[in-house]
């Protein structure tokens, strides 16, 4: 390698040149490794790790993170020592890894981990360049949404090639490269089902479709699940993810694996076509397109894809290997590492076999497991995962260590406040990874989603003994005022006037709304508020609506699960004005259950959506059912409570 | 009946005000919810707020009022386009074309469906100060920048008329460019460092006025005309042209540079034609109307040294100057506008605050932010008269408070209810508050708030002075901390109809100190909009150690906050909002990414 100046900085350590280490600067800096500092040139044999989240080991970092793990696989084979080290960046981008990379060269190492992959996505959506806007329009001009999910697969293999090549290019003659590529939780992950834009008026067969292979799958018919399924994706051009995984059940229920798992895997790979915000994955194409660049380069792969549906405990990958849709739980951890120690040994010189690392490797203590686990109901949560998964990371944590619901109780019993993240300070000594949770979350009030976690914690908690409040629970501080006008659309409910704060509520919604917009827009048909109420009195509901894609329809409420009026939708904000009174109301949480009939629903023309998309203006590719600009709920003044007053 | 949502956005300091059936319910502007200094984007935030506000949905807004006209705006720009010779700004320029932005904006990420009428730049200006001076007629002075093509007009307005507007000057010949461009000159930034130029104008001498007026002239009606060739803000880059740099004889000041005498004079200079051409066009609006009382309006207007230069040389009876006088009170204007366009009759009455934001209260909204953060507090719900004494105590002891209270300020100043407060007689205060909170320029003064009934003790004039928006001589020599250089100080004059709690501390200052004045600074750092909510606050408090924070009933002292606290608010920065336009994408929470 030539000798040149050594980088002032790499990632988050800087160059301290009088003894030629790299330093960890001060501040708070979570996303990356918390090692102090490190040698400029090695001691003994070294392997830097980069990539993303998954490659820190979010939730179990900074106790167990991958490179951990590496380090001890290896390090009993080796006659010298082995260093790994941490270079990995939750939520890194292309640019970042590749940044990392190209300063990380001058760490003289042996070998190069890059474990990378799931954020190539956001390169395509959230975070793509102007041209790459105008490609999509294009593409949806020429051949609807299906056009585009070429349009982005081609992209994404492109993208993969790409970045393999330059790191690649980054280490030639300096050291071998082996690219790891990430598995997703096929089986336990839901993303909301979107509709696709599909033109001509066919949006509503589309999901009256969609509720027929729902109804066969309720019953139990899978030859009628797979009819309706495949009437589906002729409708659709194989674009629904919902139609995929119907598919993938009625192949599971009947046996057939490798049926179940194609299909499973390409549910998650027509996401691509969705222009709103999806959590993280590898979709296919970008794998392929890094598998064929490391087999052209003569890099190695270590294929987790491949590797990890074999130890899943239902032959798919569920919640045995992961936490949520891609971070590998403690299990997880160790296998990947396994695997991946497994494929680079040779290249550092060293044996090492898979019974040798499940001997060296220490999987998590209960602690880091019973964090790692607490943490996953948040994020479960905040993607709107059935309450059954909540309710299982509450579990899995109390079982680990019974001393995490401390954690939960302090989350449970935390003001919800609008109060960001960095003027938390609430404390769990003893739990890391909640430590870092409760104070990167904190108690946001994050929405009907925080109401089911909470809930889920409640009942851990009076599972284990801790005295809980009675069901449910709801904090006072999104009780209902008397005569204060709350805004249901608020993440927290109170005060009433506070606008919206979008930012914290755009990814806690099923329905995905715009950022553009600046007002509630259903993705889903149905659209999910509560409110808190200290004893069961009447409550008026005010809602303002309208249909927000050219058609017709009406929307119906339910509170609780009782009829409790509707509207018929037009062009213009309608408001619908409700009263309700016990027994259809309660004390504690409230449940306002919005149902978007829709009779009819025109797309604009492919050719609008194009320019629009164009523009950057907002998300225009999958049906807008309706649209809220505010649902407020107050109990009148002479009803208030005396703790209101 | 009528609703109106009259909404400023998309130039400077986006804002958003409610008028129903002619009375005005709420004003904010969008920089304090977004955390964005000067935002410019759609205000919606505000727009919310307004709306609860009032009580309304927006499904109850019967038009929504945009204080400036797309069309004439883009004959502006066209014109300016046809004209520019040099391919890359013509390219920049082409490329801010888009009349239907503001349309596309308020329907689309508003969510307005209701009619959108567009009122005239200066027109939003002239209502925004007529129809709440409280006058019956009047002559309407509107001076700034740049609208659509009008940079000043002038005009009379009447109750029952309305108002008539006179373009008197038309871009690029603009008073208030001038001054932006001396502003940009000196180092400062233009929309924002007018203030800084004024205030740096009483240090030096008007030497270079003469060399200024090669650059600016004017009529016996006060139309200005600026030499072209000086300037070279057609090209988006820069204010000034190198000529200017060749007249004046010295570089452009860079940012961070010391100010010497010279900027000093420059400023002197500037000012003074700036006060000359107001003089001016002032004159010959009131000869021209003969109304006894004027109200005046656009950036300009903000020049409080002017505007007492005005009210001293007697052309006016009276004089009102709208306190958001900048292109956030276009929204209040544009909605006064057109709520008389639909029959509600104008306010006849004088605005006698401003305190049209939202409001917070302690039990639900201060306490549970206050208990999140894990600090201990002082409760005086049921103490108020105490929570005043320690207050005094406090800042007799030389202590800086942040006072938070009731509803926000609309407008540029903080007048008591989101103010940093301190003893205005200990002369290092000016120094310990930039220090701790304002990290700005050593020259500019801080401002005094007084009881009105104690205003002549201190201040000359004997006028009411709710809004800080002229300069009074101090009679005293005992408020070194509010008293600038030349003798003057920018006066609030405190009235307990308008804000009780603050008038009972200062109140309270009196019967305890003997000193019925207070410093008040507006509750922010260098370069971050006023607070806002609780939060917001409590943020800017523990970031600067302010030694004590008042929130509605609540007291935290600095004692309390951990520095741990301040060192992760201080990491995270002023901004807790990310935009919203669509260029600028959504940073993404750590977990949604992998």
């Amino acid at each position: 390698m030539e000798e040149t100046q050594p980088p002032s900085r790499i990632g988050v350590w800087d160059h301290r040149p009088a003894d030629d280490r790299y330093v960890r600067s001060a501040g708070d800096l979570p996303n990356w490794g918390d090692r102090t500092d490190f040698g400029r040139r090695p001691d003994g044999r070294r392997i830097l790790l980069l990539g993303e989240s998954v490659a820190r080991g979010l939730c179990y970092e900074p106790v167990i993170t991958p490179a951990k793990l590496l380090e001890q696989a290896l390090r009993g084979s080796a006659s010298e020592g082995i260093e790994v080290v941490d270079l990995a960046l939750s939520g890194a981008r292309i640019s970042d890894v590749r940044e990392v990379a190209a300063s990380a060269r001058h760490l003289e190492p042996d070998l190069v981990v890059v474990f990378a992959g799931n954020n190539w996505k956001y390169e395509l959506s959230e975070w793509a360049p102007t041209e790459a806007r105008a490609r999509d329009a294009r593409a949806l001009e020429g051949g609807g949404l299906q056009a585009v999910l070429r349009q982005r697969e081609n992209a994404l293999t492109e993208l993969a090639v790409g970045f393999v090549e330059q790191i690649c290019a980054l280490f030639e003659n300096v050291a071998s490269v082996v690219f790891v590529l990430p598995e997703r939780n096929l089986l336990d992950w839901h993303p909301a089902p979107l509709a696709p834009v599909l033109g001509g008026g066919a949006e509503l067969s589309w999901c009256r479709l969609l509720d027929e292979a729902r109804a066969f799958a309720r019953a139990g018919d899978w030859d009628g699940v797979l009819g309706a399924a495949t009437a589906l994706h002729d409708l659709d051009g194989g674009l629904s993810d919902e139609g995929f995984r119907l598919r993938a059940e009625a192949h599971r229920f009947r046996g057939d694996l490798t049926e179940a798992l194609a299909n499973y895997r390409r549910a998650f790979d027509v996401r691509l076509w969705c222009d709103g915000i999806d959590p993280s994955w590898l979709p296919s194409a970008g794998a392929a397109g890094a598998r064929k660049a490391v087999a052209d380069r003569g890099a190695q792969l270590v294929d987790l894809t491949t590797l990890l549906p074999t130890y899943a405990a239902s032959g798919i990958p569920d919640r045995s290997l992961f936490y949520d849709f891609c971070h590998l739980n403690g299990r997880g951890l160790l296998l990947a590492a396994t695997e991946i120690a497994h494929g680079i040994a040779p290249l550092v010189g060293v044996t090492v076999t898979r019974e040798t690392c499940a001997a060296r490797l220490t999987p998590p203590d209960p602690r880091t497991e019973a964090g790692a686990a607490f943490c996953a109901g948040f994020v479960n949560a905040d993607f709107a995962q059935p309450e059954e998964t909540l309710t299982h990371f509450a579990r899995t944590a109390a079982a680990a260590d019974a001393e995490i619901v401390t954690a939960m109780a302090a989350y449970c019993s935390a003001p919800a406040t609008s109060v960001p993240w960095w003027m938390r300070t609430i404390e769990v000594p003893g739990f890391p990874a909640a430590q870092r949770f409760l104070r990167g979350i904190g108690r946001t009030g994050r929405y009907v989603h925080d109401d089911a976690l909470v809930e889920a914690f409640m009942s851990q908690l009076r599972t284990v003994g801790v005295t809980a409040p009675a069901e449910p629970a709801v904090s006072p501080e999104r009780v209902l005022a008397g005569g204060v006008r709350t805004n249901l659309l608020d993440p927290i409910f109170a005060p009433a006037w506070r606008p919206l704060d979008w930012e914290g509520i755009l990814p806690t919604l099923p329905g995905r709304p715009t950022g553009y917009r600046h007002y509630f827009r259903a993705h889903t048909e149905v659209s999910t508020f509560s409110f808190g109420l200290d004893a069961a009195r009447p409550v008026q509901l005010q809602i303002v609506a309208r249909l927000g894609s050219p058609g017709s329809g009406t929307l119906r409420v339910r509170v609780n699960g009782a009829d409790a009026g509707d509207l018929e939708l037009a062009d213009e904000w309608r408001p619908l004005g409700i009263t309700v009174g016990p027994p259809d109301v309660r004390a504690g949480r409230n449940r306002i259950e919005i149902r978007w009939c829709r009779t009819e629903i025109r797309t604009p023309p492919f050719v609008t959506t194009a320019h629009r998309l164009e523009q950057g203006l907002g998300q225009e590719l999958s049906v807008v059912y309706g649209e809220l600009h505010s649902v407020h709920a107050w109990v009148p003044a002479d009803e208030a409570s005396t703790a209101d007053r | 009946m009528s609703n109106v949502l009259g909404v400023s956005a998309l130039y400077h300091d986006a804002a958003a005000a409610i008028m129903v059936d002619g009375r005005l319910i709420a004003a904010a502007q969008e920089e304090r919810f977004s955390r964005r200094k000067q935002d410019r984007t759609v205000p919606w935030r505000a727009a919310r707020a307004c709306l609860d506000l009032a009580g309304l949905t927006m499904a109850e807004i019967d038009c929504l009022a945009y204080y400036e006209d797309p069309a004439m705006k883009l004959d502006r720009q066209m014109s300016m386009l046809a004209t520019e010779t040099r391919p890359q700004v013509a390219r920049e320029l082409a490329a801010r074309i888009d009349p239907y932005r503001p349309f596309r904006a308020l329907r689309e990420s508003l969510g307005c469906d209701r009619p959108i009428r567009f009122v005239p730049h200066h027109m939003s200006h002239a209502a925004s100060a007529f129809y709440f001076s409280g006058f019956e007629s009047a002559a309407v002075l509107v001076l700034d920048g740049v609208g659509e093509w009008s940079t000043s007009s002038y005009g009379f307005g009447h109750v029952d008329r309305g108002i008539d507007l006179v373009e008197a000057d038309r871009f690029p010949h603009s008073l208030g460019l001038f001054y932006s461009t001396i502003t940009a000159y000196l180092g400062f930034d233009v929309n924002e460092g007018e203030y800084k130029t004024m205030g740096l104008a009483p240090l030096g001498k008007p030497v270079l006025a003469d060399r200024l007026r090669h650059i600016i002239g004017w009529n016996e009606d006060g139309d200005v005309r600026l030499d072209l060739t000086y300037f070279d803000f057609l090209g988006l880059r820069r204010m000034w042209s190198p000529r200017l740099v060749e007249l004046l004889g010295q570089p452009p000041r860079a940012g961070e540079e010391a100010l010497t005498d010279w900027h000093a004079d420059l400023a002197s200079s500037a000012q003074s034609i700036l006060e000359s051409v107001v003089l001016q066009k002032a004159s010959r609006v009131r000869e021209r109307t003969g109304a006894r009382n004027l109200c005046m309006a656009g950036g300009v207007a903000l020049n409080c040294v002017a505007n007492a230069r005005l009210r001293q040389s007697g052309l006016f009876d009276d004089i009102f100057v709208q306190p958001a006088a900048g292109d956030a009170g276009g929204s209040l204007g544009a909605a006064a506008q057109v709520s008389r366009d639909l029959g509600s009759a104008p306010p006849v009455r004088r605005l006698r605050d401003v305190y049209l934001g939202p409001e917070y209260s302690t039990e639900r909204d201060v306490i549970p932010v206050v208990r999140a953060a894990n600090l201990p507090f002082g409760d005086f719900r049921i103490r108020p008269d105490e929570l005043l004494d320690d207050v005094v105590r406090r800042l007799a002891a030389g202590q800086v408070v942040g006072w938070f209270q009731g509803r926000m300020e609309f407008g540029p100043r903080a007048l008591g209810n989101r103010s940093i407060l301190a003893d205005p007689r200990v002369a290092g205060m000016r120094d310990r508050i930039n220090g701790l909170v304002k990290l700005r320029e050593a020259f500019r003064p801080f401002a005094p708030s007084v009881l009105r009934s104690h205003a002549s003790t201190y201040f000359a004039g004997g006028e009411e002075h709710p809004f800080m928006l002229e300069t009074v001589q101090a009679l005293t020599d005992s408020l070194p901390a509010v008293t600038h250089a030349d003798g003057s100080a920018r006066v609030q004059t405190v009235d307990p109809q308008t804000n009780p709690r603050y008038a009972a501390l200062l109140e309270r200052f009196w019967s305890q100190e003997g000193c019925a004045v207070l410093l008040n600074t507006s509750f922010n750092q260098r370069g971050e909009p006023i607070v806002c909510t609780p939060t917001d606050a409590l943020a800017c408090f523990a970031r600067s150690r302010l030694d004590a924070v008042v929130l509605g009933d609540v007291l935290v002292d600095v004692a309390d906050v951990p520095p741990s606290l301040t060192a992760s608010i201080t990491a995270r920065g002023k901004v807790s909002a990310f935009s919203d336009e669509p260029e600028s994408g959504r940073a993404l929470a750590v977990y949604e990414l992998a």
